[in-house]
């Protein structure tokens, strides 16, 4: 039976029982009524549940282990340990002893031909001058690098070009020896020198 | 043929609380489903906020000690509704044996109780019908809510309150009259 069918229902039992109780069945009052304090009905189920678990000793909910929950408990110990590391890592930067040299890039083990491969890959970043002027400087060993011999040489994006000039003046490039060049860098300078740019080398 | 949606959404309420890991989620949607009507039903009964508060919190607890035992024999809403008015009876038995021992009349006793209440705001012709229901006996006061505001068909409410229907229809006839007689009453002495 429908909700409609059963009010109609009742409504027909009390028009015979009590027509004053049904004209207030069905016109109802001016309004107002029992009402609830705002949010009574979203905040139940919690005090309900909380109840529960202090009188009742309701278990709370299993959820799943989550990496995070896993290492809650080791937490102190884990920022500890992170604290003393960084603290051990400080030290043994700061007192490195008096004649090792610190730790710079020129200090860094990196083979020429990472060097030349990485310009190569790269040339769009440098401007023709510095380029020319880093290929004119390389002595001429560099142009038959050997594997087995590593060599230092600055990080290509480390402003070294510009203190080489101060230690070992620069050669102009008028001054320089074509013939020095392998036929690889000679080609690969040519391809990405402008034509300005070589006529001025000249 | 297919399960009506609410009779599925108990089944699955009653799978969840079948297991210990989803117990707490298959209350909570329990608690969500009913205790709306559930509070509805017993606020009629008991009349006050606080008051209906307090059974209805007694009403889950008993459920919750209970569910484990619930054999689907009934409808999950009918086992829920016969705990609320046992709840709400036990209630009212408790506080008219207070207010007997204080010589106050049941009548009285239900008056003040909706001008305690601060959150009945009804007009008057609400205040004195729910004194005349605040007059009934505790039992007739739960059949003429479940008839007169819930609007139950008096099968259901059969189930809940295992009365049989004709003693159901009587009880409601004569709450009716008494309540018409009170509100006709009050008002020519307005």
């Amino acid at each position: 039976m429908s909700i409609n069918e059963e009010k109609k229902r009742l409504l027909d039992e009390l028009e015979n029982l009590s027509p004053s109780l049904h004209r207030l069945k069905v016109n109802g009052t001016d309004g107002g009524g029992p009402a609830v304090p705002p949010g009574y009905f979203d905040a139940f189920a919690d005090r309900l549940l909380e109840r529960l678990r202090e009188e009742e000793g309701m278990p709370t909910a299993k959820r799943p282990p989550t990496l995070l929950r896993v290492i809650r408990p080791f937490r102190f110990t884990m920022a500890v340990a992170a604290a003393m590391a960084l603290l051990v890592t400080a030290v043994w930067f700061m007192r490195r002893p008096a004649g090792e040299p610190p730790l710079t890039s020129e200090t860094i083990d990196i083979r020429a031909e990472e060097v030349e491969s990485y310009i190569l890959d790269h040339l769009e970043d440098y401007e023709p001058e510095l380029l020319a002027q880093h290929l004119l400087n390389e002595p001429p060993e560099k142009k038959a690098p050997s594997n087995t011999t590593p060599q230092t040489k600055p990080l290509p994006n480390q402003p070294a070009p510009a203190p080489a000039p101060q230690q070992q003046p620069a050669k102009k490039a008028k001054d320089f020896n074509f013939d020095d060049l392998s036929d690889e860098d000679l080609d690969a300078l040519m391809r990405e020198l402008a034509e300005d740019d070589i006529l001025n080398m000249l | 043929m297919t399960k009506p949606t609410d009779e599925r959404t108990d089944e699955e309420i009653l799978q969840l609380l079948q297991q210990e890991s989803t117990f707490e989620r298959g209350f909570r949607r329990l608690m969500a489903r009913y205790q709306e009507r559930l509070y509805w039903h017993i606020r009629r009964i008991v009349l006050n906020h606080e008051d209906a508060d307090d059974v209805l919190q007694n009403t889950f607890i008993k459920v919750y000690r209970g569910i484990a035992q619930f054999e689907g024999k009934s409808k999950l809403y009918t086992w829920l509704y016969r705990i609320a008015s046992n709840e709400s009876i036990s209630f009212l038995q408790s506080k008219n044996r207070k207010s007997t021992q204080a010589l106050d009349a049941p009548g009285n006793e239900s008056f003040r109780t909706l001008q305690a209440d601060t959150w009945f705001d009804g007009d008057d012709l609400q205040r004195r019908l729910q004194t005349a229901v605040g007059r009934l006996p505790d039992k007739q006061r739960v059949v003429f809510n479940m008839r007169y505001f819930e609007e139950m068909p008096y099968e259901e409410m059969s189930a809940v309150l295992d009365t049989s229907v004709g003693a159901l229809k009587a009880s409601f006839h004569h709450a009716v009259k008494k309540i018409e007689a009170h509100i006709r009453d009050s008002a020519q002495n307005t």
